[in-house]
Order: structure tokens, then C-alpha cells, then sequence
């Protein structure tokens, strides 16, 4: 027959070896998910770094071409019209995702002011709101 | 008695080609089709399902914010949404609708 103090002392190790492993299946666990919120910042960031040199690019061609249409006073068809506003609304999920409340607001101010002056040019032959339209597109990439 | 909503294709009924904002700048711009035909509708008590899916153009901001904009802040945003549905059987339907909404809602709240 086991004396009964061999049997408590399986039982306490026994206890104890459950309380260290669930312990360390706890660190464990919060370790990881640690890991995995880190990594997912971090990649959220490097997108959002991503998607605005990427913004910069593409409205600083924008403004080349915008440039060109008020320096060569071309007469622009609807369909160069669709291709800009098609390429302003493709960015705004993004604009959205990536920047502010305020910084989205501003961009859809931009993309109104782009389209009315755009119009203007198909529509009136005028130019003029163009050169507006470009130092605001430039404040907008400083901006971000 | 509420009216059945009726179908009503932009393309056909308007222009394929959604214009500028004002009446004064080009043809079927934003202003004359709120006018025209949301105020219309509107008036005579005719529910809307927009159907946009056969024009040829994309509507361009101004013209969303110029007649759906400014007909959501007169009305609110609640009386628009019971008078206008948009058809989204097709991904330029559904994407026209997200592009409408964004200036609506920018209306209401900023507009001046």
C-alpha cells in the first residue's frame, strides 16, 4: 500500500506541472497575438507609405497634363474628361482607408474643383480655372 | 396610396452623356436634370429606380453633387432615399451608387 503522503505529493506535482503548462500556453498565445498585431501594423504602414508615393506619382503626371492643357489651350473631349475623373474616383477608397477624415474631405473638394474646371474647358473653351486647379493639387501633395 | 416606382433609364430618358454641373457651362448638366426631372418626379409624388447602367460616360463629380446633392439637402437624406433607388444588378450600378452617396452626404453636411 502508497503511504499517503507519496500520493499527495504526485497529486501536487501533478497540479503543478498542469498550472506551469497552462501558463505557459497563456504567455504563449498573448506572445503571439502580440506578434501578429505588430505585423499587421507594420504592414498596414508600409501600404499606406506605399499608396502615397504611388498618389504623389499619379497627381503629380495630373498635373502635367493639366499643365499641358492650359499651356497649349487644348480643346479636351469628354472622354480625356471621363479618363481624369475615373482615374479621382479610383484613388478615393484608398484616400479613404489610408488618410484622415479631414484629408479625404479635402480630396473630394479637389476632385469637384478638377471636374468643374475640366468642364469648363469642354464645355466654354475656358482655361482659365485650370491654374487654380494645379496649386491646389499641388497643396494637396504637400499635404500627405 | 404610394405610387409603384417606376423605372427610369438615365441613358434613354436624359443622355448617355451626363454633362457639367450648371445649365449655363454645357447640355444635361446636373442642375437641369434636378430640375428637370428629380423635382419632377418628386413633385408628382413618382418614386425612382434609377437605372445608369447603358450610358456611355461616368458621371463626374459635380454633376452628382450638383443634383443629387443639392436634391438630398432640400428634401433630407431620408425623403431622398424613399424617392430614389438605384439599380445595382451590375458593378457600375452598384459603383455609380457609393460615387452618388459620397457627394450626397458631403452635401448634407458641408454644403453651404
Amino acid at each position: 500500500m502508497v503511504p499517503n503522503w507519496v500520493s499527495v505529493s504526485i497529486s501536487c506535482f501533478a497540479l503543478l506541472i498542469s498550472i506551469s503548462s497552462l501558463y505557459y500556453t497563456r504567455s504563449k498565445f498573448l506572445s503571439d497575438s502580440l506578434h501578429q498585431k505588430e505585423d499587421l501594423k507594420h504592414k498596414k504602414e508600409k501600404d499606406k507609405e506605399t499608396f502615397i508615393v504611388s498618389l504623389k506619382d499619379d497627381l503629380n503626371s495630373l498635373r502635367k497634363d493639366l499643365v499641358e492643357i492650359f499651356v497649349s489651350k487644348e480643346t479636351i473631349n469628354y472622354i480625356k474628361r471621363d479618363d481624369f475623373t475615373f482615374y479621382l474616383y479610383k484613388q478615393s477608397n484608398d484616400i479613404k482607408k489610408y488618410l484622415s477624415e479631414d484629408n479625404y474631405e479635402k480630396w473630394l473638394t479637389l476632385t469637384l474643383e478638377i471636374d468643374d474646371a475640366l468642364n469648363l474647358v469642354i464645355y466654354k473653351h475656358d482655361h482659365s480655372s485650370i491654374s487654380d486647379v494645379l496649386i491646389k493639387i499641388r497643396n494637396f501633395i504637400k499635404l500627405i | 396610396m404610394k405610387k409603384e416606382r417606376i423605372e427610369y433609364d438615365f441613358a434613354k430618358e436624359f443622355s448617355p452623356y451626363p454633362g457639367p454641373r450648371e445649365i449655363r457651362i454645357g447640355p444635361f448638366s446636373g442642375e437641369l436634370f434636378r430640375e428637370e426631372v428629380l423635382e419632377s418626379f418628386f413633385k408628382n409624388e413618382q418614386p425612382l429606380l434609377l437605372n445608369i447602367d447603358n450610358t456611355k460616360l461616368s458621371f463626374g463629380p459635380s454633376f452628382l453633387s450638383e443634383s443629387f446633392g443639392l436634391f438630398a439637402k432640400k428634401h433630407t437624406l431620408e425623403k431622398f432615399q424613399d424617392f430614389l433607388h438605384v439599380k445595382q444588378d451590375s458593378e457600375k450600378g452598384k459603383k455609380f451608387y457609393e460615387k452618388m452617396m459620397e457627394y450626397v452626404m458631403r452635401e448634407i453636411k458641408h454644403g453651404s
